[in-house]
């Protein structure tokens, strides 16, 4: 079964195949929570569940006319906002930054310096306290089109705004961004000389 | 080229760590086996093929829908299901290009605005804010539709020339419609003391016959559905949910 294509499994889901939306749902698992984490802070867990389980439902309504993915993330999309929307006070993302990795940056360069390295780590999380301060709607396009590596088409689906939107917002937030106090003084062009 | 503001994002992108990802699949498949099968598997289809069998035995067979579509609110003349269930295929609203406003929907039996509140017994309220309908259709005895042509802060409903499209509806009658709502979220207004409930998306909107069985469905756009006491209204268009209230709120 694991080479039947998304549309595949979820033809056979839709017929009944538990085996098939158990495949699906294993390929899915980790693009689904990390979207629920992002867009849903602690509530993640039942939102991956709760997005699973309607998904399955709503399989009747999946025709295979667009590709699977942005289809079943804009249900998670749908769980994160109702869940949000529910709690009283907006929570922090519950996420890690992990440490900076040496190995990302151009082949053959040096590694970064212990300087470099504490500016990296201080940079994504000023970037990330600013994201936290935009709006709801500014914070979701940012998140879609960066944060979960979306094309402008798959944040258009998975928000359930036109194309044109998610351009003009993503516009928006950004100018929004460039100008947060927090972010002040990481973000000019950098020019460092390796070798 | 990305600028430094993009660059750190996809940088922070690389950096970001949603944690270890649960094995969310036994949680999942519990949950749904515990439905029984009957329920998963398609249960339109065999209850309309179980229908048919009893039909065709000449034996009465009461609609069968209410027993397991999920409805909420309290409006008359309008379902509300957000259940999971998908029900049974019915055809799509016939749309014609002859030109007339209405042809678009799949209206039939066009009327005077006169000739309509003659045939009814319900007050037919028109929006002060619109003006005059455009177009005035009659579905027996049970409903009015009145269309209203796009215009300048009217845009047109998808694939239409029509701005709005507001159904006044017969409270005592069966209901009229039933919108699907599984997985859109709607909210409950008040409105000048009277209940609504908003639509905010695009949502399928089935046309029920007589007996409350589905006969057609079109994909609805943005909906109002209000009460007053004495008719349900039902308004449908592009605008904005604010403008919509506005719009509702100068019905006369």
């Amino acid at each position: 079964m694991d080479d039947l294509d998304d549309e595949e499994l979820a033809r056979r889901a839709r017929d009944g195949d538990l085996t098939a939306y158990e495949q699906l749902i294993r390929r899915y698992a980790p693009i689904v929570h990390r979207t629920a984490v992002l867009l849903a802070g602690a509530d993640a867990d039942d939102a991956v569940q709760e997005a699973f389980v309607k998904a399955y439902y709503a399989l009747d309504r999946y025709r295979g006319d667009g590709p699977f993915r942005p289809w079943l993330l804009r249900i998670v999309a749908n769980e994160a906002r109702n869940r949000r929307r529910a709690q009283r006070r907006r929570a922090a993302l519950a996420v890690r930054l992990s440490m900076v990795d040496a190995t990302a940056s151009s082949p053959g360069a040096a590694a970064p310096s212990p300087e470099e390295e504490a500016i990296t780590t201080e940079r994504r999380a000023a970037l990330l306290t600013a994201i936290q301060g935009l709006s709801e709607r500014d914070r979701r396009v940012v998140t879609c089109r960066y944060l979960l590596e979306l094309s402008e088409a798959d944040t258009a689906a998975v928000l359930a705004v036109p194309l044109g939107t998610v351009k003009s917002q993503l516009s928006r937030a950004l100018r929004r961004l460039r100008a947060a106090p927090t972010l002040a003084g990481y973000l000019h062009e950098q020019v460092t000389e390796r070798g | 080229m990305a600028d430094a503001l993009e660059r750190a994002l996809r940088d922070l992108a690389t950096a970001v760590d949603a944690g270890p990802v649960p094995d969310i699949a036994p949680a999942v498949l519990t949950r749904l086996r515990e439905q029984p099968a009957a329920v998963r598997h398609r249960p339109w289809l065999r209850i309309a093929i179980a229908t048919l069998v009893l039909a065709l035995i000449a034996a009465t067979v009461p609609p069968v829908r209410s027993a397991v579509a999920s409805f909420i609110g309290d409006i008359p003349g309008v379902l509300f299901n957000t259940s999971q269930q998908h029900p049974p295929p019915v055809p799509a609203v016939p749309r014609r290009t002859d030109g007339s406003l209405g042809g678009a929907l799949g209206l039939t039996n066009p009327a005077t605005l006169q000739a309509a509140r003659s045939a009814v017994s319900i007050p037919v309220l028109v929006p002060e804010s619109l003006g005059a309908p455009n177009a005035v259709y009659l579905r027996g005895n049970r409903a009015v539709t009145m269309l209203w042509r796009a215009r300048a802060g009217l845009p047109p409903l998808p694939g239409t020339h029509v701005g709005a499209m507001i159904d006044v509806i017969d409270p005592a009658a069966a209901a009229m419609f039933e919108k699907l709502l599984f997985a859109i979220p709607s909210q409950t207004l008040v409105i000048d003391g009277h209940e609504a409930r908003w639509i905010a998306a695009p949502h399928p909107l089935l046309v029920l016959d007589a007996h409350g069985m589905p006969m057609q469905q079109r994909q609805a756009s943005r909906t109002l559905v209000l009460y007053t006491g004495r008719v349900t209204v039902r308004i449908e268009s592009s605008l904005p949910r604010d403008d919509v209230v506005r719009l509702a709120r100068s019905l006369r």
